[in-house]
Order: C-alpha cells, then structure tokens, then sequence
C-alpha cells in the first residue's frame, strides 16, 4: 500500500469519482466482490474468512471461553450477562506500513469500533450516537441494545459465571475498507458460532455449578445475531462520496463516515474520520446511503450464510463430511 | 483421507477447550481371519474355524458392544469364549468408562489363547461413519459397531470354510436395528445358555434380575458434583471406610474434623448406605445428640440372617414352584438387630458420628469366600438358577447376593465373587460368581484363599522377568572385572548367623582388632542391586511385589529364588558380592568413623543362632571366627544397653512357630521361637548398619532418601490400658519412648510372672505402625523412630526380601560414589513417595497374610481337638470379651450374651441373647446386672488383664451351617470364673492338660522392637 499519492494520480481519481467511474471500473455505489467462508478455522467456536476481490483478506474467529460476569460497581448491573471482548489486529505483512508497531493505532481504532458496536453497554455508547436513533424505529429486538446480541442468554450463573465471547479479527491482506471487510467476517463469524450447553446444578447453601455437555452437536447459537449491526464506510472524495474504497482512494479520501445499520435498518452507530468537513446536507445523504446500502448488504450476506450453513448441514445429514476450502480456496 | 473430529471438555480450572483432532482413514487394516486371501495380514489372530454354538448355524466370530465388555467381563474372560472381534469404538468407549476393565480387556487382547482381534474399524475408510446430525455419541456408536459388524459379514460371507459374524449386545433396540440389517445378534444370556455350561452361566452379571425390591432401604447418594462441592465447603467429610473387623456395621473414617484429625463414627446399616470397606466416601456429621461412645459391640445378627434367610426360601420355593420369572416377596421384618446390638452407651466423651452422604471412588475387587448354605433351599442336585447369599471371608464385607445354578456343588466350597451393583433396593450388594478355588479348609485352597484376600501376588515369575537373571545361571561366579569399584574382602573371616534352614542369607559381619584397641567391624549385606538393575521388568516386579511373604509353609519371594537363595546369598565358602558398611568401634562400642564400600566377600561360616550361641559358650573353641564371634556380642551387648538406655522400647506379641509333619506339612506341634544371645547380636549390628546408612543418604538426598519412621503413638491409644493397670497401681507415662520403657521395665506383679509380658504385648498394640517415607515429604522431626529410640532409620540389611532396601542399596551407591549416574528414581520426590506408599501397603498385607497363615494353622492344629487353657482378658467390649491365651498366642471372642441353645434357635427367630453381663463405661469391665448399693462391687465382673480359664475348640459351622467348615472359627467358652449362662462345664478331658507334652509351649521371651522392624523375630520362618 502506497503512503503517498502523487498530484497527478489524486487528480485522476478525483476526476473518475466526479464522472462516476473508478479506476478499477465501478461506480460510486458499487462494493467490490465480496468473497466469503464460514468454519475455516476448526479450533474456534466459530470463524469466517471474508475477502474483498483484489486485496482486503480478514479472518475472524470467535472463541466461547468462561469467565466471571463483570458488574458495574455503580449500577450494578451486569450481574446476569455475558460479555464480548473483540479485538483486532492487522497482520504486519498485510501491509509495509504496518510493520513494527505501524499497525497500533489503527489496531486500537478497530478494536474500539467494534468493542462500541457490538457491546451494548451503555457507558461506552455515550459517545456514539445511539440516541440519534429515530425513536419510530425502535422495536422489540432492539431491547438488545446496538450490538443486536442477546448478552443475558450469554450468562450461566448470575452473579457468577458467563460466558465471554472473545471476537477476533486478523487482517491478513490490506486491500482497503478494512472496517467493512471486519463487520462482515464478524457477522458471518458469530453466525458460525455455536456455544456448547451448560448444565446448572444446585449444590445447596446457595452454590451451584455446572458442566458443560461435551457433544460437539450440542449446542446453542449465539442468540440475537441476526440484529448485530454492518458498517458501510463512506468516504467523501471532491465533492462525492464512494463505498468500498481501495487504498488509493482511501488516500484521497477528505473525510470519512462510518456508518453501523442493522437490518431493519436502525442505525447503530456513526463514527466520523479524517480532517475534511462533511456539510449536514451531504452528511444526511451519506447516511441515508449508508443505511439502504447497509440493509441490501445484510440481506445478500444473511442468505450466502444461510446458504452455507444449509449445505454443510445436508451432507452432515447424511454422514458426509463438511469439507471447507479453508486456506486452499483461490 | 484426512476427517476431523471435535468435542468440548472442561479443564479443572474451569476453562473450556475444544479439542479438534485429525482422524486419518485407511484402507490397510486387514481384518485378520486366518482363511482370508484379500488381507495381507501377517498373523492372523482369528482361526479358520471360530467358535461354534448352537444358537447359530455356522461357526462365528463375535463382535461385542460396550456394555458387554463393561458388565460382563468376567464371561469374556472364560475360556469358552474366543475369537471376539474388539471393534476400536468399543475398546475406546471401554476405556473411558472403566480403567480396570480395560487392563482386562487388554490382557484378554495379549492372550494368544483367546484370539481377541481388535479391529480399528474407526481408522477404516469402509467402515468409519460420520455422527449424524441430532444422533446422540451413543447412537452413532452403535451404528458403528452395526456397520463394522455388516463389513465384517460381506467381507468373509465366501471363505471356505464357510464362517459369520455375530453381534453380541444387550440392547435390544440395537439387535432390532441389526436384524434389519441382516445382521446376526445375540444377548449374551441367550448366547451363553446356549453354550450349556452352568459355570459360565453363573459368571454372567444379573444385576438387573437380582434387584428384587420395590421397596427402597436406601438413601439416595448425592451427585458427585454436590459431594466435591460439599467437602469444599466444609459441610461433607471425606476419608477412606474403615470397617470393623467385630462389625460389619460399623465403620470409621479418619479425617480433618474442624482442623483437627479424628475419627467418625459410622454405625448401622442405614448410616453406612451401601458403602463397603475402602471405599472413599463421603461423611456428614450427625448432630451431637446422636453421637455415641465406644466401645464396639460384636454383631449378633442372627435374627436378621432369619429374615433374610426367610425372604431367600420363600423366593426359592416360588421359583420351584412356578419355575417361571420368580416374582420375589422380600419380607421384611424389623431387622435391624445389628444396630440394636450396638445400641450406645453414653460416656463423658461421645465421638463424633456420622452417615454416608455419596461414595466417591468404590473399593470393589474380587472377594474371596463361601456360599451360606442356609441361603440355599433348593433340593440337591437342582441345577435351576437361585438367589444365594455369600460370605466373604474377610468379616468386614457384607454378604453379597448372587445367582447361581450350581449353588449344591459350591457348597463346601471356596468361591470368588465380584460385586457387580448395589442398588437402593436391596439390602446386600449384588454380584456374580467368578470361579470356585477348592474345598474349604483344605491347605493349599485355604492358603490361596489368604493370599488372594492380602493382595499378595503369587504367580510364578514371567519368562520376561527371569530374562533379566545372569545369563551363566547357577553357574555364575565372581569374575576379576567385578572387582572394580569393589574391595576384597575376601581373606576377612566373615561369618552369618542366621535361623537354621535358612536359604537367602543377606547378611554376614566380621571383626578385626585394630592396633589402637579400636575394632574394625564390618556388616556385608547381599549386593541384590548388582544383579537387579532400575526399571527393568525384574525391577519392576520385585517393586511391585515389595517384600518377601512368610507364611508358615511357604515363601512367596519377592525376587526369582536363583538370586534370592543363590547367586545374593552371601553363603559360605563362596565369593559373593556384598555391601559392606565398615565401622570403627571403640572399646564401648561408640562409632569413631563408618565408611560403606562395594566389595567381595567370602563367608567362612553361615552358622545358626545355636551354632554360634555354642561356639561362644564352648570355651576349647580359639580359632578366629569365634573368637570374632565373642568380640561382637561383648560389643552388641554395649550398643543394646545404650540403646535401652536411650529408651527403645522392649515390647512383645504372642508369636508362635509351627513344626509341620514333612510330607503332609500339617501341624504336629506348636513350639517357641527360640531366642539366643546371637539374636540380639546381630540384631544390634543390623540396626546400627541401618542407622549409619539413614544418616548417609539422607545427607546426599535431603529430599527423596526412603526412610522409616515410627511416630509416636497419640495419647488416646494408651487411655484404656492406662485405667486398666491404675487397678494394679501402675503408672503408664508415655510422654517419650524413655518414660514408657521404664514403667513398662517396672511394671511387674510377683504374684503374675505373666503380667509384664501381657503389659508390653497390650502395649504394642497401642503403637503406631512403623511406615517407610520419602524425607522430602515430611519434616525432620517426624523422622524419628519411636521404639527404637533413633531419630533417623532405614532399611539397608534385607535387599533380598524387601525392596525398600534395593532402593535404599541404589541411594548409598550414589551417595558413595560421585562418578555414578542414576536415574530420577532415586530423586523424584513423587515417584519415592508413591513407591512408599506401595511399600507400605505390601508389607501390611504381608504381615496379615502371615498372621492369616498362622490362624490357618493353628485351626488346623485344633481340629478335632479341645484345649482347656489359662488365658486373659485383654480387651472389653460392649457384649463380649476377648482372650488371649499365651500358650498358643491365640485370642479368640468370649460372648457376654446367654447362648440360646442351637434347639430353640433353629425354630424361632423371635428368641433374643439376654444380655449375662452388662458393659459398665466408668470401669470398663463387664459386669453382673444385679442393682449396686453404693461403693459395693458387682458380683461378678470381667476386667482387662483378667486371669480366666477357657475351653478351645474349632466352631465349624458358626456360619455355614453343618459340615464343611466354612468360616472357620476359634471357639473359646469360659470355664473359670463360672458365670452362669456364658460358662460352659468343660468336657472331661481324657488327657491332663498339664501333661500334655506336645503343647507345652514357652513364648519368646522378648521381642526387642515392634514386629515390623523385628530383623530377626517374624523373618525365616524355615519355608
């Protein structure tokens, strides 16, 4: 990924973007193919590997460990729900700038993002946006809160003991839009997830403990994924703005908007970047955009999942084994 | 073919792991049936012609499933059964369910004879299957076993000639599928009765079939998670069962109780729940209001016998009668005599009480034992299946209840059983013949019977282990190159002294007066360690064996006789390799420096205890040996004196040897031990060898030297003797070792030469077992060794019989010779302490079994014999007494209940023993039941140190009822003082007792240490 772009090639992007054609051929709209695989990793309690054609290469893992729940001293709430811990990292050979300790800080951006997107404990939403919720929208599923998952069903002993959904993200390759690469291998990932059952036993004077049911097949999935949020990224460039950028035009790029939608289209979240300004028509446009663009994503990413998880499903019917193309896949 | 299988566990520290492994597929695992052309197997385990039953057309081999391995695996391992295809699953499943069973399965698996096959049908592209969605583990493995079965079947359906395969399961949800199929399946009941052979039929568990009750006896065991939980948190106390060997309902645990160590009390049936003695189990204490006091009382549980006995006829007859599924009426009257028999007593100090919450690890083996032929009602020569009750021979095992079809040819018999399940609805465990031994009281079934019970292995040593002997055999002599690293001792004018007959001499001392009016003295002992090298198979067995046993007709070595007797036995007149530790002694036998070394002796003369005795005493004798000889027992007799005065103690137990017949080896006599001055010698010198090597290696292996210690018994073993012999105004201070030594040295009675004697063998029983340990483990002040007064000690003399001196042999060697490399099993603190705790298990059962064959013998010598003899009261419990009777070293239970004669009680059950005498805690005697004014004695009373005559007899159907003998059993009745109802007149004896010259008998005098540490005392009685 080059650091530096040159007048001449600023303005040939800048130009393309204007009359609605980019340099490797889409339109403003348009996402780059999106090329998506769920259980690449057997280890995991659920994994996703998610490229974007021509570079961004993100591999999520989700890990279901145990842990004590974490209550809030002041409220004490938190006492009968699970947690989520994401974090990100970016690979140093995906890119040259990330080498070194290049990748911290925009490790310790994504990891933020995602912690705020997914987590729906309120103390860290004050700075996102989540009041700018139009109130119309609001429905039953989102007592979930932003991050869409149903953390209570995470807890096992309340009080006690959880479970902590430990999300991983690894960018292997830096093709740009890694924010977008990130949610959707993470959506896909949590899809992925089964969590083992647990048995609770009361063992008296206010004790309990419980076992975990070693069979494999017997499991949960993660409840309330279908409402964890996508981002579309938006990146300003002249006086437009474009979705999917590569990583030249990410250097163009004046501002940027990140924008968090689930799929009845409530926005999530909104985190702006970089130093150019956004006028409020514009801004209202671009999330607008994002929204819309966000729910098509959702919906075309929710039936590749499902498609997946269907066919792994009738060969494990009928005792064939569920080969993945993991690493191997071209 | 590369698949993954994946499953999710929980670590202990909570964490969950999902373990994915890689299964690789294959498609060259032959299948292993001599006649099949396809496979390119090498060795075919299974034969051309497999087994044939008539339940099947054709010759078969059979494929088990799981549960057939785990609940009926004492079928498999009878010789009928062969050519079993053990399918990977099912072993796999085996060996997570029970390890035990799966060593089993394993040998079965080594066996050639039973031509077991494992087929890795999980590794087989053919037959491995994929679990299906929402298919329980359970499931799929069934259809594992179904498919590998369908392989096997079209694989060899051409082979001439013409075989089959068989599925063997008890699930008959299973057999359906298979049918379908076109399988062949089978149960293994219908299976076995087709084979026509009742032995086999009887080993097949019929848990199920037995448990009768609709009734349930039991409380429920709490789950295994609440247990753990509960002992965490303090409420639960968890210890190993203890029963008593008087009661069979009464057991204790010894735990932690509030941070201090004690004992737990748990009477009767319902308190014990179904826990058998060793299980680990789980405890919660009673509140105070039900804790009882000691003592123990003896169960006289006859009436409850009735009832069950009752409840088995009925069951019987029905079966007779209707000879269809018998429909069993368990009556059951109160019958809980047992408890009531033990009804307490309240004391000023109550212990601590406790029931059975859940068990945590079963201690279930194979018992040894009889059938109660009161049980059997059936008329003989019936061979249909009924429900019998069976003794074990340990007291401390309750009856088990198993089926059998041959129970009229078992009767008179001794059998082994297995417990198989013990369900809350029965009152006894439920479990299944394994196989009969012989005829009771015979010698030989009597005395495998002993060793079986002591977990003493006796099997002839492998092929494997006598691999490791010298190659040159008998044959083998000291070569020039075994003199490096060794001295020669050869021109030393070494000697041994030992018991006549003795074969594995290991030890042997000499004596040379140095310039300085010092001596030189030297004990060699047996080199073993040269010829038995760490770790390998001979190592590991005499490891696993521990020590030599001692029975009173035969020795079970610990290693092959050609080093025991042979080529270690430092005989005379030939090279041997030795240890040698060599001292400086002053003229008062003080150590002015000690210095071990390898090295090669020549014996110039094993002599006797009385060789060398009349070799000192003769005083024409001048050559070198025994004048040596007079020099190290004028020494001993200074190292014994200090040690007395350093207040090791002098204590006793009624030992006694048999002299046997030659041919018939049957007791003819019962004769002393004789005791010389020779004894002590080298005696003294042992433990000084003993000693010096402590102290040696513990300096070079501060953390893992094998030690003995001997702890100091806890004030509360002393408390009854000490009230006891307050009557005789004798005081017992046992503060230290010193203290006790001299009030035992003053107790004495003029008017009862025997009541020292009595003093220290009750004394002994007070101690605490000596217990071998790895230094590492405990702090320095618990090294000591009480009875001998020592503050560190080992065993360094005996390489030949106990293992605990190999060890000890390897860590002086590496202590002495810098340049020698040695393994982790000289310094890995955890493996010393688990082989201590082996050691310390052999030797205990080692000394039983000897003390089981003394028993054996001494009933043998009273068969048909009846022996009025002095003896005295040596322990009160609540309903009884016991008696010891010095002559013969016997004790034996005298009953405080009026007898009722064997005509009423053959009728009624209702008749109940009237308590004669009645325990009074405040004197801890028994006394008469007439009302005391104040200050008046009883009338009569029976106390602690009692003289009193008895009548000896053997009671040979105490239990089993008529002839045969079964549970064996020293009779004793009181004839002096009469008291009436428990007093019998004694039979007119033809022979005056006094004159009797066969059984006048002298004990051993004295008996230096306790029995364990005893070099000279229990050791080569002659085999």
């Amino acid at each position: 990924m080059p650091s530096l772009i040159s007048p001449a090639e600023r303005d040939y992007i800048l130009k393309g973007i204007e009359c609605n054609i980019r340099a490797d051929g889409r339109q403003r709209p348009d996402y780059r193919e999106v090329i998506l695989e769920t259980g690449v990793i057997s280890q995991t309690s659920g994994s996703a590997r998610v490229r974007l054609a021509g570079g961004t290469d993100v591999l999520v893992s989700v890990k279901a460990d145990i842990g004590p729940v974490l209550v809030d001293p002041e409220t004490g709430e938190g006492a009968d729900k699970g947690q989520i811990i994401c974090n990100v990292e970016c690979a140093p050979s995906a890119s040259q700038q990330f080498e070194g300790r290049g990748a911290d800080e925009l490790n310790n951006e994504l990891t933020q993002m995602m912690t705020r997107f997914l987590s729906h404990n309120t103390t860290s939403l004050t700075s996102t946006p989540s009041n700018t919720t139009p109130s119309s929208t609001t429905s039953s599923h989102n007592s979930n809160g932003a991050g869409g998952i149903n953390l209570s069903k995470l807890c096992i002993i309340p009080g006690e003991q959880c479970w902590i959904l430990y999300v991983d993200a690894l960018v292997l390759d830096y093709g740009g839009n890694l924010v977008d690469a990130v949610f959707m291998g993470t959506r896909a990932a949590i899809f992925d997830t089964r969590i083992p059952k647990t048995e609770v036993q009361d063992l008296g004077d206010g004790n309990f403990d419980f076992e975990v049911l070693d069979d494999a097949e017997d499991t949960e999935i993660v409840e309330g994924r279908e409402d964890m949020p996508i981002c579309v990224t938006l990146n300003k460039i002249g006086a437009r703005h474009i979705v999917d950028a590569s990583p030249l035009e990410e250097l163009c790029t004046e501002a940027k908007l990140v924008v968090a939608v689930n799929r009845s289209g409530e926005l999530c979240g909104l985190q702006k970047g970089h130093d150019g300004g956004i006028e409020p028509s514009l801004l209202l446009e671009m999330i607008q955009f994002g929204k819309t663009l966000g729910q098509t994503l959702i919906k075309q990413l929710d039936a590749k999942i499902k498609a997946e998880a269907d066919a792994d499903m009738v060969k494990r019917q009928n005792g064939q084994p569920v080969v993945k193309l993991g690493f191997f896949a071209q | 073919m590369l698949r993954q299988k994946a499953f999710m566990k929980k670590t202990k520290s909570g964490k969950v792991l999902k373990v994915v492994k890689e299964h690789y597929l294959r498609d060259d695992i032959w299948c292993s049936v001599e006649t099949c052309k396809v496979c390119e197997h090498t060795e075919p385990v299974l034969s051309a012609v497999p087994s044939i039953n008539k339940a099947f057309r054709l010759p078969h081999y059979i494929i088990p499933d799981t549960n057939i391995f785990i609940n009926q695996i004492d079928v498999m391992e009878h010789p009928l059964i062969t050519n079993v295809i053990v399918l990977q699953t099912v072993l796999e499943e085996v060996k997570h369910l029970s390890l035990p069973i799966y060593q089993r399965v394993r040998d079965m698996i080594a066996n050639k004879e039973k031509r077991f096959y494992v087929f890795s049908n999980e590794h087989h592209r053919g037959t491995f299957i994929e679990k299906l969605k929402d298919e329980s583990p359970n499931d799929r493995n069934d259809r594992a076993i179904r498919v590998a079965t369908k392989w096997y079947a079209n694989h060899i359906k051409d082979l001439n000639p013409r075989v089959s395969v068989v599925m063997m399961t008890d699930d008959a949800g299973n057999r359906d599928k298979a049918t379908a199929d076109g399988l062949q399946a089978i149960s293994v009941k219908w299976y076995i009765e087709a084979l026509d052979n009742t032995e086999i039929l009887d080993m097949m568990s019929s848990a199920k079939d037995l448990d009768d009750g609709q009734k349930t006896i039991y409380d429920e065991h709490l789950s295994s998670a609440h247990i753990s939980n509960g002992i965490k948190s303090g409420k639960y106390l968890q210890g190993k069962l203890g029963i008593s060997s008087h009661n069979y309902l009464e057991g204790s645990i010894y735990t932690k109780i509030n941070g201090e160590e004690g004992t737990i009390l748990i009477v009767g049936r319902s308190n014990l729940n179904r826990a058998v003695d060793g299980d680990i189990i789980a405890v919660e204490l009673l509140p105070k209001s039900e804790w009882r006091t000691t003592p123990t009382g003896v169960v006289v549980d006859e009436e409850e016998e009735q009832a069950e006995e009752e409840s088995l006829k009925a069951e019987q007859e029905a079966a007779a009668a209707t000879a269809a599924k018998e429909d069993t009426i368990m009556a059951e009257p109160e019958a809980e005599k047992a408890t009531a028999a033990v009804e307490a007593h309240k004391l000023d100090t109550p212990q601590p009480c406790g029931k059975v919450v859940g068990i945590i690890r079963r201690n279930w083996r194979q018992y040894c034992g009889f059938i109660d032929r009161k049980s059997v009602h059936t008329p003989a020569g019936s061979s249909a299946p009924v429900n019998v009750l069976f003794y074990a021979m340990e007291s401390k095992i309750p009856k088990i209840k198993i089926r059998t079809r041959q129970a009229h040819s078992l009767l008179g018999k001794r059998i082994i059983v297995a417990i198989d399940s013990w369900p809350r609805t029965s009152r006894y465990p439920i479990g299944h013949f394994i196989r009969a031994l012989g005829e009771a009281g015979d010698k030989s079934t009597e005395t495998e019977v002993l060793l079986l019970e002591h977990d003493v292995p006796f099997h002839e040593f492998s092929k494997q282990v006598l691999s490791f002997l010298p190659v040159e055999g008998e044959n083998w002599v000291v070569q020039p190159e075994h003199f490096a690293g060794r001295e020669d001792f050869r021109s030393l004018n070494v000697c041994s002294i030992d018991p006549p007959g003795c074969t594995d001499i290991d030890d042997a001392l000499h004596v040379v007066p140095l310039a300085n009016g010092n001596y030189q003295v030297g004990v060699h002992i047996a080199d073993v360690t040269h010829f038995v090298k760490p770790g390998n198979v001979m190592d590991q067995e005499a490891a696993s064996r521990g020590t030599t046993v001692y029975l009173v007709d035969k020795r079970i070595d610990m290693l092959p006789s050609l080093l025991g007797t042979n080529l270690c036995s430092l005989r005379s007149n030939v090279e041997r390799l030795a240890f040698s530790c060599i001292w400086e002694l002053n003229k008062d036998a003080e150590i002015v420096n000690v210095r071990f070394t390898k090295s090669v002796i020549a014996s110039k003369a094993s002599l006797t205890y009385e060789e060398a005795q009349n070799r000192i005493d003769d005083a024409s004798m001048q050559d070198d040996v025994t004048s040596g000889i007079r020099i190290l027992n004028m020494l001993a007799k200074k190292l014994k004196q200090r040690r007395l005065d350093m207040g090791a103690l002098t204590l006793a137990s009624p030992e006694v040897r048999f002299s046997l017949e030659r041919d018939t080896q049957d007791p003819v006599d019962v004769e002393m031990k004789e005791l010389k001055e020779t004894n002590a010698l080298v005696e003294e010198f042992m433990l000084l060898a003993n000693i010096s090597v402590a102290r040696k290696i513990y300096e070079k292996f501060p953390d893992s030297a094998m030690l003995r210690c001997h702890p100091q018994p806890p004030s509360a073993n002393f408390e009854k003797l000490e009230k006891a012999v307050a009557r005789f105004g004798i005081e017992i201070d046992h503060s230290t070792s010193k203290t006790l030594s001299d009030s035992l040295d003053s107790a004495v009675l003029p008017e009862e030469p025997y009541f020292n004697k009595l003093l220290r063998i009750m004394t002994t029983r007070c101690m605490m077992q000596a217990l071998y340990f790895c230094s590492g483990a405990q702090i320095e002040q618990e090294f000591r060794h009480y009875g001998l007064a020592t503050d560190i000690y080992t065993h360094f003399t005996s390489p030949i019989r106990r293992y605990s001196d190999v060890m000890v042999h390897r860590q002086l060697h590496a202590a002495i010779d810098s340049s020698l490399s040695y393994g982790d099993e000289l310094t890995d603190k955890e493996k010393m302490n688990d082989l201590c705790g082996n050691l310390n298990h052999r030797n205990r059962m080692a000394q039983q079994a000897a003390r089981s064959s003394v028993e054996l013998f001494t009933h043998l010598f009273f068969k048909n014999k009846t022996e009025e003899e002095e003896g005295y009261v040596i322990r009160i419990l609540k309903n009884a007494f016991i008696v010891l009777v010095p002559k013969y070293g016997i004790e034996g239970i005298v009953y405080a209940s009026a007898k009722v004669s064997k005509a009423d009680s053959g009728e009624s059950a209702t008749a109940q023993p009237q308590p004669i005498l009645v325990y009074n805690p405040e004197t801890d005697c028994l006394q008469s039941t007439e009302t005391l004014a104040e200050g008046e004695t009883p009338k009569t009373q029976v106390q602690l140190f009692q003289k009193v005559m008895v009548q000896i007899s053997i009671d040979d159907d105490l239990k089993g009822g008529g002839e045969g003998g079964m549970r064996q059993k020293l009779k004793m009745e009181l004839l002096k003082p009469w008291i009436e109802g428990i007093s019998v007149h004694g039979i007119a004896n033809k022979d005056d007792p006094e004159a009797h010259a066969v059984t006048s008998t002298k004990k051993r005098d004295e008996a230096p240490v306790p029995a364990q540490d005893k070099k000279r005392a229990g050791k080569r009685t002659k085999a």
